[in-house]
């Protein structure tokens, strides 16, 4: 089997020097704006994407993945320290971590965290080098109208899986759809929407609208909330735990890898479902449940293990199929396009030093952010009593930089002016942006694919029905669509979100 | 009616039927073609009609639930809005003319107002701060493509 070989070649090309330092300068990057709460991964890595413009394709994307995970690790330190979940991913630690913490257990509870994290990412990282060869091999005999039904099933289970409801939802996603599509027409050079404006001709850049949508927008929120931070005194230190708490927690972390390592494959699923649905496996199974949410070392070791293994795995999707399963994995995808990278099963193929590569560095991430952050815990906690008055100026300015520097145009900047807005009303009537994302950024390739479809059929709309693939994919489609409005899941989901948000 | 017109789910709905009628009407500029082969008006048309559909339900159904006391919207907060935003506009008018120490600080200044627990003299000192550590990090360091002072007449 060439899956040694395979990842041989990973690691020879993820442990370059060039590549571990931006690796390192990633997972460092992830953990800051992780313990920060208020700056997201997607808003970081947009604003630095324009910073990887001169980089080698492999060492950008080494790099952006890096703030991803990154940042789920280091969502934890601060729920776990201050019960401030610096990334939402991180809110169900809150629960028991806050009170190991209280208990005087902050260490066991932060290197638990660790610990947890990183035989979960070993895990997601198998995972996804077994499984993502074989779904490219299949995908690669996908034409249009596979595609098209893939982005659609892609696009539909992003939002039946992800709460709020439906036809909100949906709309969001043709909002994005349209939003997507302006700019120039690739078929018939026709220019779309973009009011003569000539930064707008080839179409308004996604990280203009991640940073608007993301970026300032949370600066907006958080500033009507105002401050709300504990200050911690505690002193970190002897962080290893014992043998018999390890056997505690092996199974739950073991467990959490598993649950991460699925629900991250889902679209619209990923880490924090994976978190909420660690959590309460443990819950259920422990036989005295009245211990969580009072400083359970299984309440804090299951998720925080789910959604590191979730943030490996949720790759495959645009890895294998070319079709992103969450916002951040939208950003990936215009920084692999920015690098001239087709995302999609070709990806392994013909690049395979790329795609392995990539693998082997998010493991090697994993191993750097263990032996790194436990010592650097002192540092974040320091960095967390920067208060908000100043941090957000700095994250605004950033942003502003960010912006200005994709294409030296001081018009992106008041384009993100208007995503901002946008964003900012949209969350006020209750909508969710990550579905406007996806489809914002898959709106051209929706629309090629099926003019591709169309013309290749002569007009005939069965071909989606009666190629075996795309007919089973449309299946799966109805089924989501069947399930989510039945009357009875449907009062469950809702209920199962409400909790989430409780 | 006050609580109709609050209610998010009646706002939101409202906001698709206005998107949907602006990129419905932008669409008719554009061949629509046929279903073999689509113009470039087929995508958007169809597209900006299903929002319209969908905006439509959602108020309907908001009128419907409004009878019932449906939630209401929470509150804008405007300060924040406009001076975030006008800092941000600030800094693309001045940034190439006046170069990123000028317009870095006025951002910090202009988006610095809506602080909370303001103190003038901490906010003067981060725009100081912030607008040497943009120019020595990001354009000198990072090579990103701006001037750093105003441009001699």
């Amino acid at each position: 089997m060439d899956f040694i070989g395979n990842l041989a070649l990973g690691f020879s090309v993820a442990v370059s020097p060039t590549n571990i330092f931006y690796c390192f300068v990633g997972v460092l990057l992830g953990t800051l704006v992780g313990v920060l709460p208020g700056i997201g991964p997607i808003a970081t890595m947009a604003m630095l994407l324009p910073a990887t413009y001169a980089l080698e394709p492999i060492s950008a994307l080494i790099m952006l993945a890096g703030i991803y995970y990154g940042a789920q690790y280091g969502g934890s330190t601060s729920a776990i320290l201050l019960k401030l979940p610096g990334e939402s991913s991180a809110v169900i630690t809150t629960l028991d971590g806050y009170q190991m913490a209280q208990k005087g257990q902050a260490e066991l509870a932060l290197s638990l965290a660790a610990i947890g994290s990183f035989i979960a990412g070993t895990f997601g990282t198998l995972v996804l080098s077994a499984f993502a060869p074989l779904l490219a091999t299949v995908a690669v005999k996908f034409g249009a109208a596979e595609y098209f039904c893939l982005m659609v099933l892609g696009l539909v289970a992003a939002i039946v899986l992800s709460s709020g409801p439906l036809l909100k939802a949906l709309s969001m996603i043709i909002l994005g759809l349209l939003f997507g599509i302006i700019g120039t027409d690739i078929n018939s050079g026709l220019e779309r929407y973009t009011f003569g404006i000539p930064e707008v001709s080839s179409g308004i850049s996604f990280a203009v609208v991640a940073l608007g949508l993301f970026g300032v927008s949370e600066i907006l929120a958080n500033l009507e909330t105002g401050e709300k931070r504990a200050v911690v005194s505690k002193t970190i230190e002897g962080l290893w735990p014992t043998r018999a708490q390890m056997r505690q927690a092996l199974p739950p972390i073991l467990r959490g890898s598993v649950l991460g390592s699925l629900l991250g494959v889902l679209p619209g699923g990923g880490v924090t479902m994976a978190s909420f649905g660690s959590y309460s496996i443990e819950k259920k199974i422990a036989k005295d449940p009245s211990r969580f949410g009072k400083g359970a070392l299984e309440g804090v070791a299951g998720p925080e293990s789910a959604n590191n293994s979730a943030a490996q795995t949720s790759f495959i999707p645009l890895l294998t199929l070319g079709v992103p399963s969450n916002g951040v994995m939208a950003m990936m995808m215009s920084a692999m396009m920015l690098h001239n990278i087709r995302p999609g099963p070709q990806v392994i193929t013909s690049t395979p030093e790329l795609f392995w590569g990539l693998v082997a560095s998010m493991w090697l991430g994993n191993l750097i952010l263990v032996v790194l952050n436990l010592p650097l815990i002192g540092i974040w906690v320091k960095l967390l009593q920067v208060p908000y008055r100043l941090l957000y100026l700095v994250i605004l300015l950033f942003c502003c930089i960010g912006i200005y520097s994709i294409q030296n145009a001081a018009t992106d900047i008041y384009f993100g002016i208007l995503f901002a807005i946008l964003g900012y009303v949209f969350v006020k009537l209750r909508c969710e942006l990550v579905p406007f994302l996806l489809g914002f950024i898959l709106g051209p390739m929706l629309e090629d694919n099926l003019r591709r479809a169309m013309l290749l059929s002569g007009g005939d709309a069965t071909v989606f029905v009666t190629r075996p693939i795309s007919a089973s994919l449309l299946a799966v489609v109805a089924l989501l669509l069947i399930v989510a409005l039945l009357p009875k899941i449907r009062r469950k989901r809702e209920e199962v979100f409400q909790d989430q948000e409780a | 009616m006050r609580r109709l017109a609050t209610s998010p789910d009646f706002l939101a709905g409202l906001a698709f039927v206005l998107f949907g009628i602006g990129f419905f009407a932008g669409s008719l500029n554009y061949e629509y073609g046929s279903v073999q082969e689509m113009g470039p008006g087929y995508f958007p048309r169809v597209l900006s009609a299903s929002l319209l559909v969908l905006g439509l339900l959602q108020v309907i159904g908001a009128m419907r639930e409004a009878g019932h006391g449906g939630s209401m919207a929470s509150r804008l907060y405007v300060r924040p809005l406009i001076f975030v935003l006008g800092g941000m506009a600030v800094f693309a008018a001045t940034l190439e003319t006046f170069g990123i120490v000028v317009a870095a600080m006025l951002l910090v200044l202009v988006a610095g107002v809506v602080a909370p627990d303001r103190r003038w003299p901490e906010v003067a000192l981060a725009a100081v701060l912030l607008a040497a550590f943009s120019a020595l990090v990001f354009v000198k360091g990072l090579g990103v493509y701006m001037p750093i002072w105003p441009e001699m007449p």
